[in-house]
């Protein structure tokens, strides 16, 4: 019994002088108020960071006659897409069409291409188709069978050409790279292909993509070769965890979940988000059917922008 | 009828052990936490400092983690305390099955820690916060750590009982072995 007693009283009086020691310790400010303007990353001294030329969001006003060309333009994706389905002979459910249709608008917004253009176009159309052809599948009922074959298709065509690419962007950088960081880098490419390809890029996209994170690294590697230490230090120090997303929806306005968490309505700017992560976007507006969005923010961006078009519900 | 008397030992075991089993009981509560937020809510700290509301919410939660690292030092302070005063009235085995946890959890607890601390400086670097109760890493860190380092105390104190429940009907110098 004494024991107890004689422990009890010892914590008794530890907390007792912690605690009072810790409100001495905390009466000054916490945090440290130059936190730098925002937008702006802290880098270690031993590298320069010369960060990824990042894409500007880009600012658009929305005259109400614009609506209406996205939704004339998505119309006109829908009757070539359509049309592209018979001339391949598959035999498509009404959503996994649908699915068809919004990768191709994905592509098209990626590319910031007008609605009078996309209504016009047919390249994105035939991409998509090819893609699928591929597959030597001519039957589809779901949208994430759709979603997954394209996605599947896209990485295939870019892992069959990833160590030649990551051997061409070093040798042109005049960068050796030794085996283990190697290893590591097509790792690294290989998992930001993948997400890519879910989040709606196109191949020659996701090409260009790897190029500028490859051209990144090399042209910040000290001296004439690569090793696995020296890339891990540098993608520390190049590619922040936080990147910021701009989101716009084709019509603006929509209502957007990330995981099931309501963030807000479209057009939202500069979101802060953690990169070299997948996100699932879901976007909301009446009169439009709910779009189901995956996107991977990719690293070594600090300013994303995320544009997804609405595809009108069907007028009865 | 050839498993009753091994079934009957066993839980006369658990029965004698019982730290034993406290312990295992606070590390299961522990480890079964849900995991960490997949989707984490920062907001832009506008001009890179941060408003009054999020000045207030930081020291909160930093002075808790404070709290909580100091609490976990003392715990191990009192075990070690605890350890060389009363370690032969224990049996062994309770001994040797509870330390070992109640060291894990305290661990845990200096991790949690760390974690916290390291979430806010990786955000505050970056101009962004996040303190929303489910959709901050930062908050699951410090849940946790309070979590572990409140299994820890139990799992402490519940070795502690035992011990002083022995003193009183056993001498304190003459280990009590199985």
């Amino acid at each position: 019994m004494r024991a107890l007693m004689l422990v009890v009283g010892f914590l008794t009086i530890s907390v007792g002088v912690t605690q009072a020691s810790l409100q001495t310790l905390l009466a000054g400010p916490a945090v440290p108020s130059d936190l730098g303007a925002p937008g702006e990353s802290r880098s270690p001294d031993t590298f320069e960071v010369v960060p990824l030329p990042a894409t500007p969001p880009r600012v658009r006003s929305l005259p109400g006659g614009e609506v209406v060309q996205w939704d004339a333009a998505v119309r006109g994706i829908e009757a070539t897409v359509g049309r592209a389905i018979v001339d391949a002979k598959f035999s498509v459910s009404p959503s996994a069409r649908d699915a068809i249709v919004r990768e191709v608008l994905r592509y098209s917004a990626i590319r910031e291409r007008s609605p009078e253009d996309i209504a016009k176009s047919q390249s994105e159309v035939s991409e998509v188709m090819g893609l699928l052809s591929t597959t030597k599948k001519s039957e589809w009922g779901s949208p994430t069978e759709i979603e997954n074959a394209l996605a599947n298709a896209k990485l295939a065509k870019i892992v069959e050409t990833l160590p030649v690419d990551i051997s061409t962007a070093a040798r042109d950088s005049g960068i050796v790279i030794l085996p283990s960081a190697y290893e590591r880098l097509y790792v690294d490419l290989r998992a930001q292909s993948a997400g890519l390809a879910r989040s709606g890029f196109a191949t020659a996209d996701i090409k260009r993509r790897n190029f500028e994170y490859m051209a990144t690294v090399y042209g910040a590697a000290p001296g004439r070769q690569l090793d696995d230490g020296t890339y891990r230090q540098l993608r520390a120090a190049f590619f922040p965890q936080i990147a910021r997303l701009t989101i716009i929806s084709e019509p603006l306005g929509a209502e957007v979940d990330v995981h099931g968490v309501n963030i807000g309505k479209t057009r939202i700017e500069r979101k802060p988000l953690e990169a070299n992560k997948e996100y699932v976007f879901t976007f909301r507006l009446p009169n439009y059917k709910v779009s189901r969005r995956v996107y991977y923010l990719q690293a070594g961006q600090t300013e994303h922008t995320l544009r997804e078009v609405l595809l009108p519900e069907e007028r009865k | 009828m050839g498993r009753w008397p091994t079934l009957s030992a066993w839980l006369f075991g658990v029965l004698r052990h019982w730290p034993v089993g406290v312990a295992v009981v606070c590390l299961g509560f522990v480890l079964t936490r849900p995991d960490e937020p997949i989707f984490v809510d920062y907001n832009d700290l506008e001009m890179g400092g941060l408003s009054d509301a999020q000045q207030h919410a930081l020291t909160m939660a930093t002075e808790l983690n404070k709290y909580l690292i100091s609490l976990a030092t003392l715990i191990f302070g009192a075990l070690g305390l605890y350890l060389a005063r009363y370690m032969t009235a224990i049996p062994r085995l309770t001994l040797w099955l509870s330390l070992p946890v109640i060291v894990l959890l305290l661990c845990l607890t200096y991790y949690y820690g760390f974690a916290t601390y390291e979430q806010f400086t990786a955000a505050l670097t970056q101009n962004a916060f996040a303190l929303l109760p489910g959709r901050s890493r930062a908050l699951y860190y410090l849940e946790m750590e309070f979590w572990a380092c409140l299994a820890a105390s139990i799992a402490m104190f519940a070795l502690f009982v035992y011990g002083s429940s022995l003193q009183v009907t056993g001498s304190p110098s003459k280990r009590r072995d199985d």
